[in-house]
C-alpha cells in the first residue's frame, strides 16, 4: 500500500470517527446539561461539549464541501 | 503534479479531519483541545501552499529574472576558476616535485606546500558551490515540495523543517547565481589573479626519468686525476643536446650532486664525451648499473663512477697529453721540472699537448731523447687561454720528455649546467615568491572568505523567513476557560 493510499484510508476513518464522535459528544453534551443535578460547573460543561459539537460538525461539513470542490476542480482541469 | 505534493495534500486533509475529531472531542482537557484550532488553520495553510506551488515557482524566477539572475553564468564562472584553480595546482605539485627531487625539500614544505593545500582548499570551496547551484537548479521544485510535505505533517512535527526547506529553496534559488556579482562588488583588484601569474610548464620530461646523483673522479692512465675535464652526457650517442654538462674540479671530481646537479634514473645508460679546454679527448657508454651505491663519499650525492681515459696523461698544471689511440701501460716519472713518459704505441700518431699559458709553460720537448722544436697554437675558450702544441710520434716504445715551468696560478672558472639547473631559473623567474603569495592570497580572499561570506547571508536570510513561514508561536482562537 502506498503511503497516499494510506494517508487517505486513515483520513476517511478519521470522518467516519468523527461524525460518531459528534453523535457522542452531542448526547453526552444534551445529557449532562439536561441532568438533574445542581451543579452549574456540570450543566456549563454539557453546554460547551454541545456548542464544541455544532462547531465541530460544521466544520466538518465545510471541510468535506471545500475539498470536495477543490477536488473536482482539480479534475475538472 | 508531484507526488511530493499529493501526499501534501493528503496530510493536509487528513490534519484537517484530525482537527475537528479533537474539536468533537467530548473531554474537558484544554490542552489537547487547543490543538483543534490550530489543526484546521494548519490544513488551509498547507492546502493554500499546495495550490500556490506553481505560483510559488513563477514568483521566483519572475524575481529572478528581475534580479537578472542567470545559472549559466554562475555556473561558468565558477567552472572558469576550477579549471584555473585545477591546472595551477597540478602545476605546483609538479614543480614540488622536481624542486624536492632537486633538493629543495626546505623551500617546498616551507612555502610550496602551504600554498599547495589553500589552493587545493579553494578547489574544494569552489566545487562545493558547483554541487550546491546543481542542486538548486535542477531540484529547487523538488526541495520545495519536499518542503511542502514536511511543513503538512499532522501536529506540526515537522514544521519547521518544512519551513526552512521552502526558504532555502526561494532563497538559494533567487540569491545564490548572484554570487559572482557579490564576489566582483565586494573585490577590489582584478577578477582573477591567478591568470595573470606566469608559471612555465617545469621540466615535464625529468619528472617521469626521475634522478640521482653522482660525484666520481676522471683519471688518466697512470690513475690521475684530471681538472678541467668537461664530461657532456647525452641519453643515447647520437643524441645533439647534451641532457648536463659537469666539469672536474681541481682534484678531478665531477659533481652530479645537489640541489641542481643529478642524472636521469630511470634510463638504461648515458653517452658521456669527454673534452679538455675545447678539445675532443674520448667518448664512452655507461651502464646504469655501473654506479654504485656510496653516501659516505659527499652528502650531496649518493652514487659513485670513476671514468678512466686511456689517451691522456697529466703532467699537472692543466698540462695534459692528448694521443689518439688508447694505450695500455704508461709510466711517468718525475724529475725535477721534467715528466719522463714511458709508452708503448700501436701506430705512429699526432699527440697534442694543452695547457694553460697564465699557470705553466713548456719549456722543452723530448721525444725519444731527441728534443722537438715546437710552436705554440693559441686560442681563447671560455675566457680561458689554451695554449697547444701539435707533434708527431713513432710506433712502439717510445720515450716523452716534457719540462715546464709554473708561472702563475691555477684560476680556472668553469660553470656546470646540471640536470636540474632550469630549476634555479624557473625559481628565480617563474616561481616569485612575493608574487605567489600575493595572489594566493587574492584567491583565499575572493574564491572562499567571499562565497563563505555570502553562502552566510544567504544562510541568515533562510533563517528569518524560515521562521516567518513556521517558526512563529501560533495564537490559538481558544476561549478563555476559567
Amino acid at each position: 500500500m502506498d503511503i497516499e493510499a494510506l494517508i487517505n484510508d486513515l483520513t476517511n476513518r478519521v470522518v467516519i470517527a468523527a461524525w460518531a464522535l459528534f453523535m457522542l459528544s452531542w448526547a453526552i453534551g444534551w445529557l449532562l446539561k439536561g441532568s438533574p443535578i445542581p451543579i452549574y460547573r456540570v450543566k456549563r460543561f454539557g453546554q460547551d461539549i454541545v456548542e464544541d459539537a455544532i462547531l465541530g460538525a460544521f466544520w466538518l461539513a465545510v471541510g468535506t464541501s471545500i475539498f470536495a470542490l477543490i477536488k473536482y476542480i482539480a479534475s475538472s482541469t | 503534479m508531484d507526488e511530493f505534493l499529493i501526499i501534501a495534500y493528503s496530510l493536509a486533509i487528513l490534519t484537517y479531519y484530525l482537527g475537528v475529531l479533537i474539536y468533537l472531542l467530548p473531554i474537558p482537557v484544554w490542552s489537547v483541545k487547543k490543538w483543534a484550532p490550530a489543526l484546521i488553520y494548519d490544513s488551509f495553510a498547507v492546502t493554500i501552499l499546495v495550490l500556490l506551488f506553481t505560483s510559488i515557482i513563477e514568483a521566483t524566477s519572475y524575481f529572478g529574472g528581475i534580479l537578472g539572475v542567470s545559472w549559466d553564468f554562475y555556473f561558468n564562472w565558477l567552472v572558469e576558476r576550477i579549471a584555473v584553480l585545477g591546472s595551477f595546482i597540478s602545476l605546483l605539485i609538479s614543480v614540488s616535485l622536481a624542486i624536492s627531487q632537486a633538493g629543495g625539500r626546505a623551500l617546498v614544505t616551507s612555502f610550496l606546500g602551504p600554498i599547495t593545500s589553500i589552493a587545493t582548499y579553494t578547489l574544494i570551496v569552489m566545487e562545493f558551490f558547483f554541487v550546491l547551484g546543481l542542486v538548486f537548479k535542477e531540484y529547487f521544485a523538488k526541495i520545495l515540495a519536499f518542503g511542502i510535505l514536511l511543513y503538512a505533517v499532522p501536529f506540526r512535527l515537522a514544521r519547521s523543517a518544512g519551513a526552512s526547506l521552502i526558504a532555502l529553496s526561494i532563497v538559494f534559488t533567487i540569491a545564490l547565481p548572484l554570487l559572482p556579482t557579490f564576489v566582483n562588488v565586494m573585490s577590489v583588484s582584478e577578477s582573477s589573479p591567478l591568470t595573470n601569474m606566469n608559471i612555465s610548464e617545469p621540466l615535464k620530461p625529468k619528472e617521469d626519468l626521475g634522478v640521482f646523483f653522482a660525484k666520481g673522479i676522471v683519471k688518466d692512465i697512470t690513475g690521475e686525476p684530471i681538472p678541467y675535464i668537461k664530461t657532456e652526457w647525452f641519453l643515447k650517442e647520437n643524441s645533439i643536446d647534451p641532457i648536463a654538462t659537469y666539469y672536474t674540479d681541481e682534484n678531478g671530481f665531477y659533481n652530479a650532486g645537489r640541489p641542481f646537479g643529478g642524472l636521469p634514473a630511470k634510463v638504461n645508460g648515458f653517452y658521456v664525451k669527454f673534452s679538455y679546454l675545447g678539445i675532443s679527448i674520448s667518448s664512452m657508454n655507461v651502464s646504469i648499473n655501473e654506479f654504485f651505491y656510496n653516501p659516505y663519499l659527499d652528502p650531496n650525492a649518493d652514487y659513485v663512477h670513476d671514468f678512466t681515459l686511456n689517451n691522456v696523461i697529466y703532467f699537472g698544471r692543466t698540462v695534459l697529453l692528448i694521443l689518439q689511440s688508447e694505450v695500455k701501460n704508461a709510466e711517468v716519472n718525475k724529475q725535477g721540472n721534467t715528466y719522463v713518459l714511458n709508452i708503448v704505441l700501436n701506430g705512429p700518431q699526432e699527440a697534442i699537448i694543452a695547457y694553460v699559458p697564465e699557470v705553466a709553460k713548456i719549456t722543452k720537448l723530448k721525444v725519444n731523447y731527441s728534443e722537438i722544436e715546437f710552436t705554440n697554437k693559441s686560442y681563447i675558450w671560455n675566457n680561458v687561454n689554451v695554449s697547444t702544441i701539435n707533434f708527431h710520434l713513432p710506433k712502439g716504445s717510445t720515450v716523452i720528455e716534457v719540462s715546464y715551468v709554473i708561472v702563475g696560478e691555477e684560476n680556472i672558472q668553469l660553470v656546470d649546467k646540471g640536470y636540474f639547473s632550469d630549476i634555479d631559473n624557473t625559481l628565480n623567474s617563474s616561481i616569485n615568491v612575493q608574487n605567489l603569495g600575493e595572489a594566493i592570497g587574492k584567491v583565499f580572499f575572493q574564491w572562499i572568505i567571499l562565497p563563505v561570506t555570502y553562502l552566510t547571508i544567504l544562510i541568515s536570510i533562510t533563517y528569518s523567513f524560515a521562521y516567518t513561514l513556521g517558526g512563529r508561536k501560533l495564537r490559538l482562537p481558544i476561549r478563555d476557560r476559567v
